[in-house]
Formats: structure tokens, C-alpha cells, sequence
């Protein structure tokens, strides 16, 4: 079973429809149910009422025929009674024998009603027209045993039926004819026992005989004032004290007290019994109510029927009601699902103009939005995607150079270690020398010889050693500046070479060097003193690491560029050393070179000029045989050439 | 009379100690490579050596290690000669057994003190 949460929309509203429906037809149900019952019960309390005051009537009688004896007497007596037009007594020979009307005694009475009556011995009632009047008559057969004596005609005013509505009518009628027949029956015992003098007696067998004889009656009982039973319907009870509810109630002053006992079908009903307005004591009627249950169950299951098919009808209606509503609502429902499920392309059918097709459109309204924001982030998350993967390369790049640039620093820190201790060691032998022999001089008396000899190492130190200074001060630029200040000048490449070769051809250097110079050479923009320095640098290598051999020198224009190049046949360089030579520290170690004086940094300051000049330089080795260095900075175009000179 | 060796691949630090100590009778040996003063330490037996670090090939560290390693010469007195003054240095060098350290640049007439305190020992 589903729970009341789990159930569809459409079960939910037919419950709800069904609900409504059951609650109106059981409600319209026991309105009338409730309507019927009144209805029945004033009937019931209203023929009550008339029973009882012709009762009373009769007990009154009882008293009054006692004391008078007189039939007339009783006749005009009880035509004083309201709604009563008239009373007649008749002989067998249709003479009237006592009349309301007193002119009429002896008057020979003619009416169908009252020939019917003779001629069947029964109780006859009917519409009839007295003293011009019309009337509702009951005419009763007066009898003993068999034989009829006379008739009884009470003739009831017709005022208040007459008043009625013609619906009502018919209801009125039928309650005369029932009541007329009660009164007739009981005036038509008190006249039969007119002389019958014991009032108690007489009672009970009033009571007796309307009991049994009536249909309607189940039950009579006739209470003094002390609430004893002066007759019954059972004769045992007389004698005893009532203790009924509604005799407590008349004796405690109600004027009429009716109550209805479903098991025996009896409906109570006590009043008053009260002679020349004096209160003698209780009359209790108990109704038959068997009619009145009958037709209450009957209206009852008339209702239910009623009901029931309501209820179906309702139910039949109710499905009918909720598809048209429930549908679009459940396919709206399948729709969200696929939308739900990813599928935005989902679109609801709008199918009508009430809140739900101005669902549908809000809700397509809100899928078109949704596919459209889906699209957006789509493409946002495709654009970050990309930006993601840009900027993780990036990283990744800069990681690397990072790295890079770590090894680096960690290798030129290593360098630089290494380095401070290579110029701390390239320092302090010369400074021992410096320091050693000067002091030597200071101290010791020496020859001539020794002082010249002790000289000539302490100056060749201080040029070593101001060489050193200018290398670490180059490298220190360096390091400091990408250009160092460059001072850039048109220069001629040639004169420079032929300024250092005149210089190192001037020092004792036991070689001799080779110059060949084109005439007329492009100029080059370059730093004079910088270019110096790497044409310096390269020759000093070529004289240091060439024990034997000339040094050929050449400037050349090629290409747009102004070349020097500088070859020597010394001791040459491997080819596992020759990728670092442009190194910075970088020294072939090797036994020859081990007594060659240099930092390392030669060839990486010269690298470095050249390239700031926008240069090239080339390197050429063999082990044994020597090296060749060319290097070629860009010709100066449109610079015509000032010769100075 | 007493032998000195002193190996260094720079004449000029050799001549340096040759004339400081010229003074006494000491016989000073050169040696201008670790492989020559390892080679000359064997050969003459000297009293001590003055080993400079710092030299291409075989270094002083080395030579000492290779010394004070061979019974023969592990008697020999060891003077680590050298410019580096750091500390890492001379721990390598007490660590393959130099007896002393003399750091360059250094004053003949100190060095002269050092070994005479040596050799009066
Ligand atoms: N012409 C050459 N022949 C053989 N080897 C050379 C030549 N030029 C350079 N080298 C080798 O390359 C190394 C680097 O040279 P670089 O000029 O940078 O340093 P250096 O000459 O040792 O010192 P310095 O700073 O005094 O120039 C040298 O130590 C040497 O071993
Ligand atoms: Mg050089």
C-alpha cells in the first residue's frame, strides 16, 4: 500500500474529490434523514395529543354523566370541546336522539356516511357539509354485541383544513379520519357506559378497550396525583407507584413530556390529566412506533441508496475531473525527470491557458534558461580549462626555468666557491712572493745578484697580480650588469689588433706574431676599451698556452661582419674540454697547463663582450696542434669612413 | 745534517724557503709536483716536508695521506703549506695526518722560527 505521502497527484486530488463528495451526500443525507424523522415524530406527538384529550375528555365525562345522566347533557358538553362542529346521537331508526343542536332532536338524520355506518356496522368517516357548513364527520355504530343500538357523529371543524394548502391538505385528512375515529370511538364508550358508575372500573376498561382495540395504542396508563397507577394497560401495575420519567415530569409540572423507546417501538408520551382545571394526575399513552421505524429505516435506506450512487457518481466524476488535470501535470513531471536526467533539451507541450499550461511555460521558460546558463558554464568551463592548462604550463615553465635557474645559482655558487678559492690561492702566491722576498730584502744582507733576481720576482708578481685584480673586477661587472656600460664608438677592428700585437711582440715572449690586416676595413660599433680587452684576453691565451710556434693574427670583413681571428700551434684543447671553454672558472686541468697563471675567466668575459656586441665567436682546436679563436662583430652600414690620419 | 723538502709548483715559493732557510745547514730538496716530492720523500728521507695544497696532478692532501700511509715515511714532520686558510682545509689536512699548517703568505723569518722549533725538538 501506498502511504499517503507516496501517492501521484491524481490520486491525491480524486481522494480529496471523493472525500468532499461522501462528506456532502452523507451530509445532505442526515439532513433530510433528520427532517424525516422530525416530521414523523410531530405527527406522532400531534395524533398523541388528540388521543389524550379525548381520554381525558372521556374520564371528564365519566364524572359529568355520573352526576347528570344525561345524554343531551353529555352531547352538548363534549360539543363545547374546540375543533368539535358537532355531536349527534342516533337511534337504529336513524332518529336523532341528542344533538348539539337541540331543534334537531327527533329530526330524522340523513347522510351517506350515516346509511354506510347502519348499513355496515362499522366506523365511517368523510367530508360532509352540516348546517351548511362543511365538516369532517366520524360516524361510529353504537353496540351491544352484535346489535347496533344507535350511531355516534362527531363532526369536526374543517376551519384550519380548509386554511391548509392543498399539499397539507391531504395530510390533515388523513389525521381527522385517524383522530375523528379515536374521539368517536372513546366519546361512543363513554356513552355505552354511561351508566356505568364506578369510575376506576370504568377507566381501566376505557383503558382496556382502547388498548386492545386500537391500533395505534400499545400502552395506556393513568396515574393519580401520588403517582399511583389508577389504570393500566397491564393490569398487574395498578396500585402501584410509577416511576416513570415522564410521570415524574407532569406530576413535577410539565405541561407534556414524549419520549421515544426504540426496543419496544413505543413512543411515551404523558400529559396532564386535569378535571375542571384541576390537576388529578398523569395520562400516559405509549404510541406504537413500529410505523414510525418502519418508515425511518425505509427513508434510511432510501437515503444510503441515494448516498451510494452520489458517492459512485461523485467517484466517476471525480476521475473525470482529475484527468484533464492531472496529465499535463504528469507529463510536465516526465519532462523534468528527462531535464533532471540531463537531457536540456526537454520542452513541456503547452496545451492550455490556465496555471498549468502557465506552468508548462514558466517551466520551459526555466529549461530554455537552464540549457542556456549549462552552455554558458560550458563554455566557461572549456575557456578555464584552457586557462587552467595555460597557466599549469606556465608553471610548469617557469618551475623549470626556476629549477634551471636554481641549478644555476647552485652552480655558480659552487663556481663562486670554487672560484674564491682558486683567486684566494692565485693571490697568495704572489702575496708570498710579495711578501717573502721583500722582507728577505728588508732582513738579510744579499748580494747584488740576489737582490736583482728577488726584484725581478716581486715585479713579475705585481703585474700577475693587477692582471688577476682586473679579471675579478671584469667579472664583478658582470655580474652586476647585462651591457657592463657599454660605451659603444665607431671603431676600426684593425687598429686594435695591431695595438696588442705591437704590445705582446714588445714583451719578451719569445714568439713572433703574424699580423694581416685588409686594407680598408668596415668600422663596427663597439666599446673601444671592452673590444681591447677581449683581442687582450684571446692573444694572452694563444702566447700562454703555446710553448712553441708563431701566432698568426687577421682581420677580415665578411659577411656584413669584421672578423679577427687568432691562431696559434700550442698545446690545443681536447674535445671533451672544449664546450666549456667559455665557461666561467673553467681551466683545462692538465699537467702542462698546471703552471700557466690564470683565473678561468678569460675566455667568459671575451664570450660575453662579443655577444653584447651583437658578435659572433668561434673556437677551433686539436689537441697538440693548436688553436684558432675567430671572432666578428656587425660592420656599421651607412658610416662613411673619416680618415683621420 | 738535516733535510728539508719542500714541494710546490711554484718555483718562486721553493726559491722563497730555499734562501729563508739557507741560513742554518739544512739540505733543501725541491720538488715541483706532488708525484716528485712523493718520489723524492722516499728517495731521501727528509725531516720534514713543507707540502703546498694546491697543486695540479697529485695534491698535497694526497702526498701526505700517501706519507704518513707507508711505515717507511709516516715518521716524516708535515707542514701543510698552502694559500687556502680555511678551515675545511686544514681539517682535511690534519685528517690525512699533516703535523702542522703554515698558511701563505707567510714570513721567511716565521717559518724559519717554525722549523727551527721543529728541529730543536
Ligand atoms: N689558445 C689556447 N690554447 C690552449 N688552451 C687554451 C687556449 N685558450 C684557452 N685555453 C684553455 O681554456 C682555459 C680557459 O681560458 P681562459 O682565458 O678563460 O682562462 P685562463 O687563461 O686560464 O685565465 P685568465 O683569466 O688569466 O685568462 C684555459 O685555462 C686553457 O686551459
Ligand atoms: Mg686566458
Amino acid at each position: 500500500m501506498q502511504s499517503p505521502k507516496d501517492m501521484g497527484i491524481r490520486a491525491k486530488i480524486i481522494a480529496a474529490m471523493i472525500a468532499l463528495l461522501v462528506f456532502i451526500a452523507l451530509l445532505s443525507f442526515w439532513a433530510s434523514y433528520m427532517h424525516e424523522k422530525k416530521s414523523l415524530l410531530t405527527n406522532m406527538q400531534d395524533n398523541a395529543v388528540i388521543l389524550n384529550r379525548a381520554l381525558i375528555i372521556s374520564i371528564t365525562n365519566q364524572k359529568i354523566i355520573a352526576e347528570k345522566v344525561n345524554l343531551q347533557t353529555l352531547v352538548e358538553e363534549l360539543s363545547l370541546t374546540e375543533g368539535i362542529f358537532g355531536v349527534w346521537v342516533i337511534d337504529s331508526s336513524c332518529r336523532i336522539t341528542s344533538a348539539t343542536f337541540r331543534e334537531q332532536v327527533g329530526e330524522v338524520a340523513s347522510s351517506h356516511l350515516i346509511s354506510n355506518a347502519l348499513e355496515n356496522g362499522y366506523y365511517v368517516s368523510g367530508f360532509d357539509t352540516k348546517m351548511g357548513e362543511q365538516v369532517y364527520s366520524a360516524v361510529y355504530p353504537l353496540k351491544k354485541g352484535d346489535k347496533i343500538l344507535g350511531l355516534l357523529e362527531v363532526a369536526f371543524e374543517l376551519r384550519e383544513y380548509l386554511r391548509a394548502r392543498p399539499r397539507d391538505q391531504v395530510q390533515l385528512a388523513a389525521q381527522m379520519k385517524r383522530d375523528s375515529r379515536i374521539m368517536a370511538e372513546s366519546l361512543s364508550y363513554s356513552i355505552e357506559n354511561m351508566r356505568d358508575v364506578n369510575e376506576l372500573i370504568h377507566i381501566q376498561r376505557l383503558v382496556d378497550r382502547l388498548t386492545v382495540e386500537s391500533e395505534i395504542i400499545s400502552r395506556i396508563m393513568i396515574v393519580d396525583d401520588n403517582s399511583r397507577i389508577t389504570a393500566c394497560s397491564d393490569l398487574s401495575k395498578v396500585g402501584t407507584i410509577a416511576a416513570d420519567k415522564g410521570v415524574k415530569a407532569i406530576i413535577n409540572g410539565a405541561e407534556i413530556y414524549t419520549r421515544l423507546a426504540p426496543r419496544q417501538k413505543i413512543y411515551m408520551f404523558d400529559m396532564p390529566l386535569r378535571i375542571d382545571d384541576e390537576f388529578k394526575g398523569v395520562v400516559s399513552i405509549g404510541y406504537d412506533a413500529t410505523e414510525y421505524y418502519a418508515r425511518l429505516s425505509e427513508i434510511f435506506r432510501f437515503g444510503m441508496l441515494i448516498s451510494g450512487m452520489g458517492i459512485l457518481m461523485g467517484i466517476l466524476l471525480s476521475f473525470q475531473v482529475a484527468n484533464p488535470i492531472i496529465r499535463p501535470i504528469q507529463r510536465l513531471t516526465e519532462v523534468t525527470k528527462g531535464l533532471a536526467a540531463g537531457d536540456l533539451s526537454q520542452r513541456a507541450a503547452v496545451n492550455s491557458k490556465d496555471e498549468i499550461g502557465a506552468l508548462a511555460v514558466a517551466f520551459n521558460k526555466m529549461a530554455e534558461d537552464l540549457a542556456y546558463s549549462k552552455d554558458k558554464i560550458d563554455q566557461y568551463s572549456k575557456t578555464l580549462e584552457k586557462k587552467v592548462r595555460q597557466r599549469t604550463q606556465d608553471l610548469e615553465k617557469t618551475n623549470r626555468e626556476l629549477i634551471v635557474t636554481q641549478n644555476e645559482l647552485m652552480e655558480s655558487n659552487i663556481a663562486k666557491s670554487e672560484f674564491l678559492g682558486i683567486t684566494s690561492h692565485e693571490l697568495r702566491t704572489p702575496l708570498t712572493t710579495l711578501l717573502g722576498y721583500s722582507e728577505l730584502l728588508l732582513t738579510r744582507d744579499l748580494t747584488e745578484k740576489q737582490k736583482k733576481e728577488f726584484l725581478g720576482f716581486i715585479n713579475e708578481e705585481s703585474i700577475h697580480l693587477s692582471k688577476i685584480v682586473d679579471d675579478l673586477l671584469d667579472i664583478s661587472r658582470i655580474g652586476a650588469q647585462k651591457d657592463f656600460g657599454l660605451v659603444k664608438k665607431p671603431v676600426d677592428l684593425a687598429d686594435i689588433l695591431l695595438k696588442n700585437t705591437n704590445f705582446y711582440s714588445g714583451v719578451e715572449t719569445g714568439k713572433s706574431i703574424i699580423v694581416d690586416t685588409e686594407e680598408n676595413l668596415p668600422l663596427v660599433s663597439a666599446d673601444k676599451e671592452r673590444i681591447d680587452q677581449v683581442v687582450k684576453n684571446i692573444l694572452d691565451n694563444a702566447i700562454k698556452y703555446s710553448p712553441d710556434g708563431d701566432i698568426v693574427c687577421k682581420a677580415f670583413a665578411k659577411d656584413d661582419m669584421v672578423w679577427i681571428g687568432i691562431q696559434d700551434y700550442g698545446i690545443g684543447i681536447s674535445k671533451q674540454d672544449l664546450p666549456y671553454i667559455f665557461d666561467k672558472f673553467f681551466r683545462v686541468k692538465r699537467k702542462k697547463t698546471a703552471k700557466i697563471v690564470g683565473t678561468g675567466l678569460g675566455m667568459s668575459i671575451v664570450k660575453h663582450i662579443v655577444e653584447s656586441h651583437n658578435g659572433k665567436i668561434d673556437i677551433e682546436s686539436e689537441l697538440g696542434k693548436g688553436t684558432t679563436i675567430v671572432f666578428g662583430l656587425p660592420r656599421l652600414l651607412d658610416y662613411v669612413r673619416k680618415d683621420t690620419d | 745534517m738535516k733535510k728539508i723538502l719542500i714541494v710546490d709548483d711554484e718555483k718562486k715559493v721553493r726559491r722563497l724557503v730555499e734562501v729563508t732557510l739557507s741560513i742554518d745547514e739544512l739540505e733543501i730538496l725541491h720538488a715541483s709536483s706532488g708525484e716528485e716530492g712523493l718520489m723524492k720523500a722516499r728517495e731521501s728521507m727528509p725531516d720534514i716536508i713543507l707540502l703546498d695544497v694546491m697543486m695540479p696532478g697529485l695534491d698535497g692532501i694526497e702526498v701526505c695521506r700517501l706519507l704518513k700511509k707507508d711505515p717507511a715515511t709516516k715518521h716524516i714532520y708535515i707542514i701543510m703549506l698552502t694559500a687556502k686558510g680555511q678551515q675545511a682545509d686544514k681539517k682535511k689536512g690534519f685528517a690525512a695526518g699533516a703535523d702542522e699548517y703554515f698558511v701563505k703568505p707567510f714570513s721567511p723569518m716565521n717559518l724559519m722560527d717554525k722549523i727551527n722549533k721543529i728541529l730543536n725538538k
